[in-house]
């Protein structure tokens, strides 16, 4: 029988987690470890963690969106970018200086590259 | 041009360009090496579309899985790793096409190999495509002459017909194919010839004896090496007919010749075992048989309102050890229209080209014909399948009653002017012509051993004063006339020895 991969894991500890409260989902979390143990998945654990939240965030709507830029943003301009995603909106912010200006905005599966060194390469491209 | 100008140009330009916020759906690799990679995300990537990693590098999506994408990279993948972002191009695998192509040798992706000038092409042809419905096609009926003999007489090919060329290693096949474009030469056709997993020192001497001959001026070399990745072979057949397509689209009539597809078959089955696929027989994929039917399909005759033109699919298959019931073999066979068998114990006994004519078929057959060939070969065969029956008994000849003995004479005498040396493709109109001479007779006093001698001399002799008969003959005439002046030709060279 083909082994189930973490995310099948993560995904069906979401399913099976829904809507549980209390000492239900202390039995429900109990009993997943268990079988995570019997199919010697504790290992990979780390990646079930991850592939349950990324599902719930999936599920609840919520966009994973990792803002890119050159210099720190202020608060309002990240607000906006949030915005533009919708109202769930999970941001993590980084800052890379080899980008010049501009923003490079990375969703689970896009990206977008508003950035001034890809334009740059783009007149580059262009011009030559 | 002054230095102010030029500045005023790039202004210019700078000022012209527009900004534009780059969108791309995007994936992360999870695993890269042997050529493959699956990535995660890509969550709307379509089957068989092209996908772009960094470094400039292409790739195909060939397994859409739950969780992951698996594809196959077109390229050095040696700077890729685990967390690359790999991007969707929205669209099919293409490759260039156009009259720059002709002439030049390249890869599957239709880059320059052969040194010269960068191939900067404005249309591009997708390498998978619907091959041409029912109702657009058309019956073959023009020739397409391959200046071999027995080919031409016996098993002949046209113009949007698929001709397999099988045979065990070093039996000629890649001979047949190269004579077929050098004899091409001012009939109005364009060849592309796909060497798949071949020496690239052969390709080097091939490319070498079509330039020798001219044949590079209408000829397409496509070019995926034995050293090149198993990605590159796979695809390559299906850029040299997206290349050909081109060329159809126009009206023209291509010879699409690939040189061979049991290698590419081997390529499909290491790259669908590194992706996982489920192994069927011999280790082939299950699809296979689809690998070359949707191939050999594209090349048909079009009808006048589809666009006309034809494409004609000369594929070559290496069989081992004569084995014609293996896989891939019986695969083709049954796709083609009709093949070419060459054996080895043909080729060692000196009957070169090594063509069996007895299994060996073409399912157009004489459609594909010029009307004096069609007159003058069509006993041909039965003669040659006569004279193998009798062949075994040809030792005890003094034994044998006349009416044999005049038959296995008759054979003997046609393997001996079936046989041709490589490179030298003969005209239709000195076939026809060599042909009525045996069959009618006029070789029976001279030797077995001395036939290829009088054979040259007979050429000579009626390419140098019969010029005008060849010339009618040539362009299809044949009736009472003609065949009374070539008798009469024939009685003056024999009177003449």
């Amino acid at each position: 029988m083909k082994k189930n991969s973490p995310r099948q894991y993560g995904i069906a500890f979401w399913q099976a987690t829904r809507g549980l409260k209390g000492a239900d989902l202390g039995l429900a979390i109990s009993n997943f470890v268990a079988l995570l143990a019997r199919e010697r998945m504790i290992k990979k654990s780390d990646e079930v963690i991850r592939s349950f939240i990324q599902y719930a965030k999936e599920q609840d709507g919520v966009e994973d969106i990792e803002i890119i830029s050159a210099h720190p943003l202020s608060d309002k301009v990240i607000n906006s970018i949030k915005n533009i995603f919708g109202n769930k909106v999970d941001a993590i912010q980084k800052t890379d200086a080899s980008l010049i200006g501009g923003v490079i905005i990375r969703t689970r599966d896009k990206i977008l590259d508003a950035s001034i060194k890809s334009q740059l390469n783009k007149l580059k491209q262009s011009l030559i | 041009m002054s230095i102010s100008t030029i500045v005023e140009e790039l202004k210019k330009n700078i000022s012209a360009f527009e900004k534009q916020v780059e969108t791309a759906e995007i994936g992360m690799i999870v695993e890269v090496g042997d050529g493959i990679a699956r990535m995660s995300g890509l969550t709307k990537c379509q089957s068989n579309e092209m996908l772009e990693f960094p470094g400039n590098t292409f790739g195909v999506a060939l397994n859409l899985e739950d969780e992951t994408i698996g594809a196959v990279l077109l390229g050095e993948y040696k700077h890729l790793k685990e967390g690359d972002i790999v991007k969707r191009t929205g669209r099919i695998l293409s490759v260039p096409v156009g009259k720059e192509l002709i002439g030049r040798v390249v890869n599957p992706l239709g880059q320059a190999i052969d040194g010269g000038a960068e191939i900067i092409s404005k249309t591009f042809y997708p390498i998978e495509k619907i091959a041409p419905g029912v109702m657009s096609r058309e019956a073959v009926s023009q020739p397409v002459q391959t200046g071999i003999k027995a080919i031409d007489a016996m098993i002949p090919i046209g113009r949007g017909q698929r001709e397999l060329i099988i045979g065990d290693r070093q039996t000629g096949k890649t001979a047949v194919a190269i004579d077929t474009i050098i004899n091409q030469k001012g009939q109005n056709m364009i060849c592309v010839y796909v060497a798949i997993g071949q020496k690239e020192s052969k390709i080097a001497r091939i490319v070498a004896k079509l330039k020798e001959s001219g044949a590079m001026d209408y000829t397409i070399v496509v070019v995926a090496g034995a050293s090149d990745p198993a990605s590159t072979l796979y695809i390559a057949p299906y850029a040299g007919v997206a290349m050909a397509e081109y060329f159809m689209d126009q009206g023209k009539d291509v010879l699409c010749i690939y040189d061979d597809l049991s290698k590419q078959a081997w390529a499909y089955r290491e790259i669908s075992l590194l992706l996982r696929r489920p192994p069927g027989r011999e280790a082939y994929p299950g699809d296979v048989f689809y690998l070359h039917s949707r191939l050999l399909e594209r090349a048909c005759r079009r009808n006048k309102e589809s666009g006309g033109g034809s494409i004609t699919a000369l594929p070559i298959i290496e069989t081992q050890s004569g084995d014609v019931t293996a896989y891939i073999p019986t695969n083709v066979i049954s796709i083609t229209d009709g093949q070419i068998f060459l054996e080895s114990d043909l080729f060692y006994r000196g009957i070169r080209p090594a063509l069996n004519v007895g299994i060996s078929v073409s399912r157009v057959g004489s459609a594909a014909q010029i009307k004096p060939m069609k007159k003058v070969a069509g006993k041909l065969k039965l003669s040659m399948a006569q004279f193998r029956e009798l062949e075994s008994f040809a030792q005890f000849a003094s034994d044998l009653d006349a009416e044999t003995k005049k038959q296995i004479s008759l054979g003997q005498r046609l393997v001996e002017v079936l046989k041709q040396p490589q490179y030298e493709p003969m005209p239709a109109a000195n076939q026809v012509a060599i042909i009525f001479a045996v069959s009618n007779g006029f070789a029976d006093n001279i030797e077995v051993k001395k036939i290829n001698e009088w054979e040259i001399k007979f050429h000579e002799f009626i390419n140098r004063s019969k010029s005008v008969l060849l010339e009618k003959i040539g362009a299809g005439n044949w009736d009472e006339a003609i065949e009374k002046d070539l008798k009469s030709a024939c009685e003056e060279f024999a009177k003449k020895q």
